[in-house]
């Protein structure tokens, strides 16, 4: 009989075999395979629509109506737009093969809970839950939205896909001629939206790879030549290459121009008087905004307020200061975010934006700013974009920034990894890190990396606790560790960081035995040893955290009813526990909320035996303490194998008392 | 005896701006494209000049495989603007970080940085 398991994996494997024909089809642009990728696509729809994934079906619809209407159309953009189409097709897919797969499982489960209860068989595969359908289709709302885009683009164009070229050749001549007659000033230029011009430029020239490189040069070339102001030379020069551009020659840049744009730009400083100006300008009308809005209960997102952020972050650019100008990237995304879904501006990014009006202050009366507020503020305001709005530039943007933020190192060498002594100490740094990258990923939702991380540290927190050198996963851990790299580089390149599917199976395989291998140690040894041993390990805890914290924190321990096994798993999640207690307890006390914070802090631990049910219960007299999060309790209940885990929380005689109970 | 170079780009028009500019500078430069692998070829050299945006490969990566097994300096070239770029270029084991556009005098201080010889400073 096929296991649940196995239906899962067949189904998983069926998609991607036909995912995989499909791409075969589709790249190899020939218009024999076109029609087989024709043939692919409905039985893939089918496919998900068997599993009752709408998102999806959607998409593959699209996809489909797309591919038979490219069929009909001749010329040599065809295979490069299918190419394209593919390619963004695939970047939607591979996260949402993850939600697929977990309602997959969910509808095996349903139909395994009937068959115990005796229920006939259903012939229509009963629903997804509606949340879980809800759910999967606002995460893949977002990420339809390009192939939407691309549908109109096609339809709006559909004669002209093969007039691409003539529509850049179009906007260039526009651009040349605008050269022609431009005062080749900063205020100049942003008046007559030239920059903006050849912004759209570059970004219509995404059909046309081969002109991108030279469009995006151009495009910086523009720029300078504002900033700077007339040079006739330069600008007959520039003339020149834009001609070149128009008539199909795709030459390169002649060398002396790019050496003439190249010493413009060191003698572009702050000192320009136009661009000053225009800085203090723009700045002050936005804190007059800001200042009046900030009175109001809600803030709308207006025009002028995108013209004038945007219109900053190209000018702060222009003068040099690109990390402040990124803040401003930064605040025009969110800004244009709230305005695309209709959402006030609240009271949190108001503070960014006081804040980054202080350091463009600076940036006006100095002359100068360091790089880490630009940066810090650009994370913030990209993190304050309503949800659905975040984009993965946003998320990895953030991960990035978070990493260079907290200098993470990330210096694996194999040597680390030889021995377990070696291992042990480098142990202590890894761990901190990947702790770091994981709450980074978890909070700009990059699942897979936070996945990954999550079962490296398993790792490193299981093999801290078992002692056999045999099973030292000395290559696993190298392994893991080169992925992690090799992810990290993804997202500094602004790309999602996914993981290699066989190696985190090989990674969870190796958790599995090891926690297997953990109890069966922990049935041989007696009770009262481990209990010694589990008093022994908290105590040595406590005092160190009270050392941390400055004042004293006393453990009561009372964990005499459970079995040694139990006991020994208990000494990771207890410590857990206590950790993030001691945490809320210090971020209440650096928050300064005096009247919360107690002399002491006392954590008793006693256990209970009830039927079907393990319960610790942790009293802490410490008013500050908030119940744990999500992410705390999903892990806590991976360590105790339990199905569910509630929480409670309620004052006795003066005491806080957090009773968190498992139920098996 | 002047320095040799390899620059490992996938956009043969950029190798070959580069390829003028060093040789303004007196240092000899050879091109490949990062679809084979250069590490080969960057042994014989004394100098290495990465584009971050390939075709081909994740620029970051093949600076990382590339800083592992060379003893010669590193220069990587990021066209993006990006300051993270140079961080975290650096950090993968860059001995400087350039952006585009490259100028004479920006290359020869990126190079300088990187502990090169230059024969013939830009005026």
């Amino acid at each position: 009989m096929i296991t649940r398991q196995q239906t899962a994996e067949l189904l998983d494997a069926r998609l991607q075999e036909r995912l995989r024909r499909l791409e075969a089809c589709i790249l190899r642009c020939s218009p024999a395979l076109h029609h087989e990728a024709e043939k692919e696509l409905p039985g893939l729809r089918a496919l998900a629509s068997w599993i009752h994934v709408p998102g999806l079906q959607e998409q593959l619809q699209v996809l489909e109506k797309l591919v038979k209407g490219l069929m009909l159309v001749g010329g040599n953009s065809r295979e490069r737009i299918l190419c394209h189409l593919f390619r963004v097709f695939l970047r939607l897919l591979h996260p949402a093969r993850r939600d697929l797969q977990q309602l997959l499982q969910q509808r095996l489960a349903q139909l395994d809970a009937g068959r115990q209860a005796g229920l006939a068989e259903p012939r229509v595969p009963p629903a997804c839950p509606l949340g879980l359908l809800q759910q999967a289709g606002e995460f893949l709302r977002p990420h339809t939205s390009p192939v939407y885009g691309i549908k109109a683009l096609l339809v709006c164009r559909v004669a002209a896909i093969e007039q691409l070229h003539s529509v850049l050749h179009y906007r260039m001549q526009e651009l040349a001629e605008a050269c022609r007659h431009n005062e080749w000033t900063l205020e100049a230029c942003v008046r007559s939206g030239l920059a903006r011009r050849a912004r759209q430029l570059v970004q219509l020239a995404a059909f046309a790879p081969d002109m991108l490189d030279k469009l995006g040069r151009l495009e910086q070339m523009l720029l300078r030549l504002h900033l700077h102001g007339g040079v006739a030379d330069q600008v007959a020069a520039l003339q020149q290459v834009l001609q070149n551009l128009i008539l199909g020659k795709y030459l390169a840049e002649p060398l002396e121009l790019v050496f003439g744009l190249a010493a413009m730009q060191d003698r572009v400083l702050v000192s320009d008087d136009k661009t000053r100006a225009e800085l203090i300008e723009v700045s002050k009308k936005l804190r007059h905004v800001f200042l009046i809005a900030r009175e109001g209960e809600e803030f709308q997102v207006s025009d002028f307020l995108l013209r004038a952020v945007d219109r900053l972050g190209w000018m702060l650019d222009a003068v040099g200061h690109y990390s402040l100008g990124l803040a401003a990237h930064a605040l025009a995304h969110a800004c244009l975010q709230h305005w695309q879904w209709r959402q006030p501006i609240g009271a949190s990014m108001f503070d960014k934006v006081q804040q980054f009006l202080l350091a463009l202050k600076d940036v006006i009366d100095d002359g100068d700013c360091s790089c880490e507020p630009g940066f810090n503020l650009a994370s913030s305001f990209l993190a304050e974009c309503p949800e659905h709005g975040q984009g993965l530039e946003a998320a990895t943007h953030i991960a990035l920034n978070l990493a260079n933020q907290f200098e993470i190192l990330v210096v694996v060498r194999k040597d680390m990894f030889v021995t377990r002594e070696s291992f042990l100490q480098h142990s202590r740094l890894l761990q901190e890190e990947l702790r770091l990258l994981e709450q980074g990923a978890a909070r700009v939702r990059l699942r897979g990396l936070e996945q990954f991380t999550s079962l490296l540290l398993d790792i490193h927190h299981l093999w801290s606790v078992e002692s056999r050198e045999s099973h030292f996963p000395a290559d696993l851990l190298w392994r893991g560790h080169q992925q992690l790299l090799a992810m990290l580089d993804a997202a500094a390149l602004w790309f999602e960081p996914l993981p290699e599917q066989e190696l985190m199976q090989q990674l969870a395989e190796w958790v599995r035995n090891a926690e297997l291998l953990l109890g069966s140690a922990a049935a041989s040894l007696s009770a009262t040893a481990l209990h010694n041993s589990l008093q022994v390990a908290l105590t040595a805890f406590a005092r160190k955290a009270g050392n941390l914290l400055g004042r004293p924190v006393r453990l009561m321990l009372d964990v005499g009813e459970i079995g040694a096994a139990r006991q020994l798993q208990m000494v990771p999640v207890l410590t857990e526990v206590l950790r993030w207690l001691l945490l809320q307890g210090t971020m209440d006390a650096n928050e300064g909320s005096s009247q919360h914070r107690t002399r002491s802090l006392v954590v008793q631990i006693q256990s209970r035996s009830l039927p079907g049910a393990k319960v610790q219960t942790l009293i802490a007299d410490d008013s500050g303490s908030k119940l744990p999060d999500q992410r705390m309790r999903r892990r806590l209940q991976r360590l105790f194998q339990a199905c569910e885990i509630q929480l409670k929380a309620e004052w006795q005689h003066g005491k806080r008392i957090l009773e968190l109970e498992f139920t098996a | 005896m002047s320095s040799k170079a390899l620059i490992v780009n996938d956009s043969m028009i950029l190798a070959c701006q580069l390829q003028g500019m060093l040789a303004l500078l007196g240092v000899q430069a050879s091109l490949v494209s990062a679809s084979s692998d250069p590490l080969p070829l960057a042994a014989q050299m004394d100098l290495v000049v990465l584009e971050l945006q390939l075709d081909h490969a994740n620029g970051f990566q093949l600076l990382r495989h590339l800083a592992a097994n060379l003893s010669c300096p590193l220069i990587l070239v990021s066209g993006t603007g990006r300051a993270s770029d140079r961080r975290w270029g650096l950090r993968a084991g860059a001995s400087a970080v350039l952006q585009r556009p490259l100028g004479l005098q920006l290359l020869c201080q990126g190079l300088q940085q990187a502990g090169c010889q230059v024969i013939q400073a830009p005026a």
